[in-house]
């Protein structure tokens, strides 16, 4: 079933048609919120908000965009109000940093038990510290895969911007990787 | 510097890899199920409401062509059917209010709760 057939069935109330469609895009809705806001116990009712939403505007969609790209922008929408209510963090600030918190992690560094895993951690960590405009840009280019023209269309921000966003937060992640994991060179290579 | 280059690559990897993966988290097995009986609920209100607003409409429309065919053949001064409604005019309004709440509360409400019994019994 393509969007325009699934579109239509949605339009006509047709429940089993949004299911298809909530099951397509939930992994889309599920990675901006939980990357967003940061917070798993408000997130399922955030994401159950978004898709009513997308349920209740499914009229409003004129197809000029991918289905995919419509859903994401009432995600992102929806996430920025949401943060905005919650005043957890200042929403337009771009370039300010939180403290990453690892508590025993970094203890364990200490014991040079650095492993695929444990990296992992630590990018999520650092992208959870990370400004708001950061974590979207980097999520929806490298987790959902899309282009900048998608990213520019979902979240309002110029090309450029997004692409200078995704460069400083590539560079962020680099640094801080390196600085939180300092024997992170040694041990991988030896891995080889 | 080969080796430096390797290690940076390696690195530049593995971030990759990190950033690609799913969070840790996921939604619950039953977010779609939960979701769907919101939409139900959603539709349900909509449906209820529509018809109410239709009834109602209905209703009305025939009170108004009623209401002149009463008054314009009578003549202007002395008009009973005026008299009668200048006179009673808080009376009419409060029994109007009245059976339109009743009405929606029955036709509306009570429906709407009934179903999202039934709804919520079925899952």
């Amino acid at each position: 079933m393509d969007d325009s057939d699934l579109i239509a069935q949605v339009k006509d109330g047709n429940t089993n048609a949004f299911r298809f469609l909530v099951d397509k895009h939930k992994n889309l809705v599920w990675h901006l919120v939980f990357r967003l806001i940061n917070q798993r116990e408000d997130a399922e009712d955030l994401c159950q908000d978004i898709f009513i939403r997308v349920f209740k505007d499914i009229g409003k969609f004129r197809g000029e965009s991918k289905l995919s790209t419509w859903i994401g922008t009432i995600a992102y929408n929806t996430c920025i109000d949401h943060l905005r209510k919650k005043s957890r963090e200042k929403v337009y600030s771009t370039d300010k940093m939180r403290p990453v918190e690892f508590g025993k992690m970094s203890q364990e560094t200490a014991s040079a038990k650095v492993d695929k895993l444990y990296i992992k951690k630590v990018v999520h960590k650092v992208i959870e510290a990370m400004p708001v405009h950061y974590r979207i840009v980097i999520t929806l280019y490298h987790l959902e895969e899309m282009s900048y023209k998608e990213i520019e269309e979902i979240t309002g921000m110029p090309e450029g911007t997004v692409k200078s966003y995704l460069n400083r937060s590539r560079q962020i992640l680099r640094e801080r990787v390196m600085q939180l994991v300092p024997d992170i060179q040694p041990v991988l290579f030896d891995q080889d | 510097m080969n080796t430096e280059r390797r290690k940076q690559s390696e690195i530049e990897a593995l971030i990759d890899e990190a950033l690609r993966a799913d969070p840790d988290f996921s939604l619950s097995s039953s977010f779609t199920d939960k979701l769907l009986i919101k939409v139900h609920r959603h539709l349900a209100w909509k449906e209820l409401f529509t018809e109410f607003a239709l009834k109602i409409g209905l209703v009305a429309g025939t009170l108004i062509i009623l209401a002149i065919c009463l008054i314009f053949p009578a003549p202007k001064e002395g008009n009973p059917v005026i008299l009668f409604l200048m006179n009673n005019i808080q009376i009419i309004v409060i029994i109007s209010v009245l059976i339109l709440f009743t009405y929606f509360i029955d036709q509306v409400l009570l429906r709407y709760f009934f179903r999202k019994k039934i709804v919520s019994q079925k899952t």
